[in-house]
């Protein structure tokens, strides 16, 4: 592993190695700042000069998405959050995206960054967060560590925000498939209003959608994933990125852009896919859907993975 | 992973013959702060947060920026609005980030963070905090670095709750040698400059805390020879000093009635050193405009000093307010 002595705009820069994998992370938000395996690019890349566009592959904790109006109850007490998404009046993605993770254990091919969130605004407890990231001959994987460091128990959930991709294929091209049976249905605000099925809906995904004819920002559950995956991008050469997430991991979001910057594209924009692994669904601090009671001094782990299969000869 | 922490992080305790000190990570706080065993600040215990911002460090901007929003390089900037109740971003970007430990001895303690891009805060800057204790009090060096490719903005500032000893807030006198004041509106935040000599707000003679209602930055302070922003006299004449460097140009005065302690809530009194008034970000006021690798540094305290009676401020022992020695000075009569 080699660390960056400088600071970037997402702090120092790791990097990772393993066979023809290479990973590089951030230690601002824990982000993804790139990966590719055999120079084949499977995320959006970070350049070192630059910021994250678009919550680009972010670490979400202690919660993913958003709390509607940041607020939540606990113990029969309103607690406000820091508005985080001003322009929707939420608190959007958890409380470490703009922090400096340290890195506690690194080698070669993983690096260990964890962050102490204290209390605050909103948020009565301590965590301490942690995530390992590894370089793997077909891709990364991630593991997330929460402990409850708070003499009470603490509420937890947790994701990540990879946007991917498949080499030099534009995004628009390629096919996303999301073995799910459900869909949250959400407001202007991007707040819930409900869970119903994907049968006969724009965001029905079951069987493979070309990502041009898509618009979406939205959560899917009831995963049934194959081989372990619950979502796959599918380039026209046969090449395939899926994610995996373990089994406790019951939701995944996906959002689509056709504004991403690109300073290469025509118009400088162009379309980019998210595809986030998450442990709740948005506004669980409200509804308690996904949300982990870690018990004082209780440990939470759980791990995702993007796995690259090269187009059959 | 990491063993459990107070809710402030890893903690640091300085001490020499007089002085003594806790700090923690989060915020920087200046948790406790004793000379001769008389807290001079409003003590956080180690199993507790900071409440109403006490003792923590204002990076990079102090107070609030109205609407939490501003303008740079005619861009809007969008921040957090981490006081929702004013609809406002307040008090920098580090108050919930855990300072990393630079450098320590057993009577100093270098913390430093990282303040990346963010969400209406477009640059990069690395800052410090050094606690060192004096022979009667603490020295707080703030020092920045900027690492944006390009110009960025600064200010910094604390939020110490100032007492002497024991003595009780109410009938504590605060002398403020400032010849203005900022008026504010509704959110909290500056609308005007008003020449305070000689008027109700003047706090140069000295005023009791209990006739104080403030939340207010006063300016144009007459530092004198040893930098004094501030002082509070108790009535056996002991007196705990706020100072600062030429660059500390404000001090907030806030005097919430509701403050708590581990007794019940009460009556307190902050006495925040700050480069730059409220809602500087906005106003340009005093903000200070570091270029691509500049850097920038300086530095306020707080000292103390015992009666002239001879008897030292005590930290919670019997007081008998009535039997002073030799000052001669009666209850009630202002410094």
């Amino acid at each position: 592993m080699s660390v960056g002595d400088r600071y970037t705009p997402t702090g120092r820069r790791i990097r990772l190695t393993a066979e023809d994998t290479e990973l590089r992370i951030g230690t601002v938000g824990a982000v993804i700042a790139g990966l590719e395996v055999g120079g084949v690019a499977l995320t959006e890349p970070i350049a070192e000069d630059a910021r994250p566009a678009y919550c680009n592959g972010i670490h979400l904790a202690p919660w993913p998405n958003r709390v509607r109006d940041g607020l939540w109850e606990h113990d029969g007490r309103a607690q406000q959050l820091d508005i985080t998404e001003p322009e929707r009046r939420n608190a959007l993605h958890g409380l470490v995206q703009f922090a400096e993770f340290e890195i506690r254990h690194s080698d070669d091919r993983s690096a260990i960054l964890g962050a102490y969130i204290p209390p605050q605004h909103g948020w009565p407890f301590s965590l301490d967060v942690e995530v390992e990231y590894r370089a793997e001959p077909e891709g990364l994987s991630a593991t997330h560590r929460a402990r409850n460091l708070s003499a009470v128990p603490a509420p937890y959930a947790t994701g990540a925000h990879p946007y991917l991709r498949i080499g030099a294929h534009d995004v628009a091209d390629l096919r996303i498939t999301v073995p799910a049976e459900q869909y949250l249905d959400v407001d202007d605000r991007l707040n819930p209003l409900g869970v119903e099925q994907v049968a006969g809906t724009r965001f029905d995904l079951r069987e493979s959608r070309v990502i041009r004819e898509l618009d979406l920002d939205t959560a899917y559950a009831a995963l049934t994933p194959v081989d372990g995956a619950v979502a796959w991008l599918d380039a026209p050469d046969g090449a395939r990125l899926s994610l995996i997430q373990d089994a406790d991991w019951r939701f995944t979001q996906v959002f689509t852009t056709t504004i991403w910057p690109d300073a290469a594209a025509a118009g400088g924009l162009r379309t980019a896919v998210a595809v986030e692994p998450m442990t709740a669904l948005p506004d669980a601090l409200n509804t308690g859907e996904g949300i982990a009671w870690l018990e004082p001094g209780e440990l939470w782990e759980g791990s995702w993975a993007l796995r690259y299969e090269r187009s059959p000869r | 992973m990491a063993d459990p922490l107070p809710p402030t992080g890893a903690q640091y305790v300085l001490a020499n013959e007089r002085v003594r000190a806790e700090i923690g990570s989060v915020a920087a706080v200046l948790r406790a702060l004793s000379v001769d065993g008389a807290e001079v600040t409003e003590r956080t215990p180690e199993h507790r947060m900071p409440a109403q911002g006490r003792g923590i460090v204002l990076a990079p901007w102090p107070n609030r920026v109205r609407g939490a929003r501003w303008t740079w390089n005619e861009q809007e900037q969008l921040l957090d609005v981490t006081d929702p109740s004013y609809g406002a971003a307040s008090h920098g970007l580090l108050r919930n980030t855990a300072y990393r430990l630079l450098d320590r001895d057993d009577t100093s303690v270098t913390l430093g963070a990282f303040i990346p891009p963010q969400h209406g805060w477009p640059f990069s800057l690395h800052t410090r905090v050094r606690y060192a204790l004096d022979d009667d009090g603490i020295t707080v060096t703030h020092a920045v670095e900027n690492l944006t490719v390009g110009p960025a903005v600064w200010a910094v500032g604390a939020h110490p709750y100032l007492r002497v000893g024991s003595s009780p807030i109410e009938r504590l006198r605060l002398t403020v040698p400032a010849a203005v004041r900022l008026t504010l509106d509704d959110t909290l935040t500056p609308v005007g400059t008003e020449e305070i000599q000689d008027t109700d707000a003047d706090l140069s003679d000295g005023r009791t805390v209990e006739t104080l209602d403030l939340n207010h930055p006063y300016g144009g302070i007459d530092r004198g020879p040893s930098g004094e922003l501030a002082w509070l006299d108790s009535d056996d004449g002991s007196r705990t000093t706020l100072w600062g460097d030429e660059d500390f140009r404000w001090v907030q005065v806030y005097t919430p009635r509701d403050h708590p302690r581990e007794d019940g809530t009460g009556l307190a009194v902050a006495v925040e050193p700050m480069t730059a008034p409220p809602d500087a970000l906005h106003s340009g006021v005093d903000l200070i405009h570091l270029p691509e690798g500049g850097s920038w540094q300086g530095s306020w305290g707080i000292r103390y000093a015992p009666g002239d009676s001879g008897r030292h401020g005590d930290s919670g022992q019997h007081r008998d307010s009535g039997q002073h020695g030799d000052s001669g000075r009666q209850e009630g009569e202002s410094a």
